[in-house]
Parts: structure tokens; C-alpha cells; sequence
């Protein structure tokens, strides 16, 4: 069992391990939700080949680290362990993980959702959707 | 004071570098940090950011200091 509430790092590439989960495990558990993104084919009509993930990381950290006060404050969840890609990532791999470990199934899962937003709104990571014909930037139209 | 200010993903392909530096009066705030980028690199007019001091988010009223760590942050996207 980790002796810390929160961890993360950032990987080069595809996320392959499990090692955000183990980092929450323990017997005061009574639940794990790990959620895993991943690149998905299709991006607004558009066959995408791959995503390249670019990040402020210092920022990720104090970001992500902040959200996760939220969570144990909101949802009073254990453990929570991120770990995110930069770099290349194709199709069909993983890019994100966030494991979350609660006394009990709901708080976690809501714990999950709430972090994936918060991330999405706040964490300075960026991924250009890389297609067949050029890129974009997703949400800044460049 | 002189400044550095770390540029990211479509603002820095935009700019072409991923960072730029900027000379500001003493005691120039976080608006003030925009409108002499904006005076500067005019093609950061139309474009969406928020600035971070010291890997935080900062307000537009918040003071700079010389020390601080500045950043553009356009429109996040991970996950």
C-alpha cells in the first residue's frame, strides 16, 4: 500500500503499466475505479492517426495535485494516483489513467468523474489529433 | 523589470518559440503582462489564453514580480 494520498508522472508515449492502480491499492479499500483514456479513431468526422500530447509540467503537477485536495476534501475518496502521456500516442492506446481508491464504490466514482473534468478544464496538457491530410491543436482552432 | 514568459502548443507554434521575453514597468500586473505581449506579438490579439505566476493561475489584477515563472496557457485539452 502507498503511504501517499496522491502521486503522479507523466510517461513518454503510450501508457502500458498498472501503475497507477497499484499506487492506490490497500485493505482499508473496499473499492478501486480506474479509469483509462484512450485515443479514439474518429475526431469530429475525421480519421485520426494519433495524438501528440504536449505539457506545461510543473503546472501539471501543482494542477493535478490541487484537484486532487478537492477530491479527498468533496468526496473524502483515499488514494487517487495519476498518470498521463506526452508525447505520441495511436490509436486505440491508452494516453490517461486516473485510479482512485475509496471505503465505498459511489464516492469513487463520482471522485472519477468529477477528477476527468476538472483535469480536462484545468491541467495545462494539450494534444494535437494528428490526421491523414495535417493537425490541429484540439480547442485552439490552430 | 524583464521578463520571460513560457509559451505553449498552438500559441507557441503560433509564435513560432516557446517563449518570449518582455521588459515591464515596476509593479505591472498580470493585465499589464497581456497588453505588452499583445503590443509586441500582435498575433497573440485574437488568441485565448490564461496566465500562470509560479505554475498557478493568476488573475488579471495580480501583481509580477521579477522572479516569478510566467506563462500563456491556451485552451487545455488532455486526457
Amino acid at each position: 500500500m502507498s503511504s501517499t494520498a496522491f502521486s503522479f508522472r507523466l510517461t513518454e508515449g503510450p501508457i502500458l503499466s498498472d501503475w497507477a492502480r497499484a499506487r492506490v491499492l490497500g485493505t482499508d479499500a473496499g473499492c478501486v475505479i480506474e479509469f483509462r483514456g484512450v485515443v479514439r479513431e474518429q475526431a469530429r468526422g475525421q480519421s485520426v492517426l494519433r495524438l501528440e500530447y504536449s505539457a506545461y509540467p510543473r503546472m501539471v503537477e501543482t494542477e493535478l495535485a490541487s484537484i486532487a485536495s478537492e477530491m479527498f476534501a468533496q468526496f473524502g475518496v483515499l488514494r487517487i494516483a495519476v498518470e498521463h502521456s506526452i508525447g505520441t500516442v495511436p490509436v486505440g492506446d491508452c494516453s490517461v489513467v486516473v485510479a482512485i481508491a475509496g471505503a465505498h464504490r459511489l464516492e469513487a466514482f463520482l471522485a472519477s468523474t468529477a477528477f476527468m473534468d476538472a483535469l480536462k478544464e484545468r491541467v495545462p496538457i494539450w494534444k494535437k489529433e494528428c490526421y491523414a491530410d495535417g493537425s490541429i491543436w484540439k480547442g485552439q482552432g490552430s | 523589470m524583464q521578463v520571460q514568459v513560457l509559451l505553449f502548443a498552438g500559441l507557441a507554434d503560433t509564435l513560432g518559440k516557446d517563449s518570449l521575453e518582455l521588459t515591464l514597468p515596476a509593479g505591472a500586473t498580470v493585465a499589464d503582462l497581456r497588453s505588452a505581449a499583445i503590443d509586441l506579438l500582435p498575433a497573440l490579439r485574437g488568441a485565448s489564453f490564461r496566465v500562470a505566476v509560479d505554475a498557478v493561475y493568476a488573475n488579471d489584477d495580480a501583481a509580477l514580480v521579477e522572479s516569478g515563472e510566467l506563462a500563456f496557457i491556451p485552451p487545455v485539452s488532455g486526457g
